[in-house]
């Protein structure tokens, strides 16, 4: 089944709605109307993605999978407090100037628009690591690093993060991307 | 014993936000100090944000403080990318480790 069209924007405006309301802490008639109204504004001013709107050939379904989805969950979050760590004892320690910074581009296997967007936050929210520039296609991402000792080492831990987030909710042609490495 | 383990994540939670703000007057380069905002209060808001529902214990509370964690994890880096981004085009920077973007770039214009 494809995300496609009118579908694919009212279940992305029936997911704002209902954000609107969690947020408002109460399910009124005026909540939701005024949820309704702010949904369908936001969706006719913003320029969705081609992927969302017609269905690239990558514009499938994403398939979530749970165990993955649990393992890359507790696997983000041991990173991002690695990350908080190393960066609270780089402030602390302002003698110890270990900072040696630089710009690598990790090409990935995948051109799935939406494991692209959630692997380029995941290395934001990652130790030492923030994207700065993405390409289409072949999909690149161009990562800042704070300590670019090993670029090798720091190229290959970013795509294992790609794959683990393939794996927890990539579509079936993503994963099909992961595999042939094509 | 719950309200002790909430105390404790947000004192930790906050001492993180503090130690971001140290760090983004601190770090002498523009990009360090950007990776000091975009990391520290993520974990920062989701301690304090355990804290809150521990503490707090209802269900409208534990609602907030997810969608809260939630729309961080989601929008903070985008912020980040961003202004990583712009300045990467619009200031000057040297980098000791190497460049593989401006290398792709110069490569690109040769073809």
């Amino acid at each position: 089944m494809k995300l496609t069209g009118a579908r694919g924007v009212s279940g992305l405006g029936i997911w704002l709605v209902a954000i609107w309301l969690l947020l408002w802490n109460d399910l009124s008639v005026a909540n939701v109307v005024s949820g309704a109204l702010v949904a369908v504004a936001v969706l006719g001013l913003s320029r969705l993605p081609k992927s969302y709107c017609a269905g690239s050939e990558l514009g499938e379904r994403p398939r979530v999978s749970l165990p993955h989805l649990l393992y890359f969950g507790g696997y983000v979050l041991v990173k991002l407090v690695q990350a908080n760590l190393v960066l609270a004892w780089e402030i602390i320690t302002p003698w110890r100037d270990r900072i040696h910074t630089g710009i690598v581009a990790v090409p990935l296997r995948t051109s799935s628009d939406l494991a692209m967007t959630v692997v380029a936050n995941v290395i934001t929210l990652t130790p030492g690591t923030v994207t700065i520039e993405a390409k289409g296609t072949p999909s690149v991402l161009y990562v800042h690093v704070l300590h670019l000792d090993d670029i090798e080492r720091v190229k290959a831990e970013l795509l294992h993060l790609e794959e683990l987030s393939v794996k927890a909710f990539g579509s079936r042609a993503a994963r099909a991307q992961m595999r042939g490495g094509s | 014993m719950t309200d002790t383990i909430a105390g404790v994540l947000l004192v930790f939670g906050s001492a993180l936000i503090l130690l971001a703000g140290i760090g983004v007057v601190r770090f002498r380069s523009i990009y360090a100090r950007m990776h000091s905002a975009a990391k520290a209060p993520t974990l920062g808001i989701l301690a304090i944000a355990i804290g809150v529902s521990l503490s707090v214990r209802s269900v409208e509370a534990l609602v907030t403080a997810l969608l809260v964690v939630v729309l961080q994890l989601v929008t903070g880096p985008v912020g980040t990318h961003l202004l990583g981004r712009s300045v990467y085009r619009q200031l000057e920077h040297d980098f000791d480790a190497g460049d593989e973007l401006a290398a792709d770039e110069a490569r690109d214009v040769d073809h």
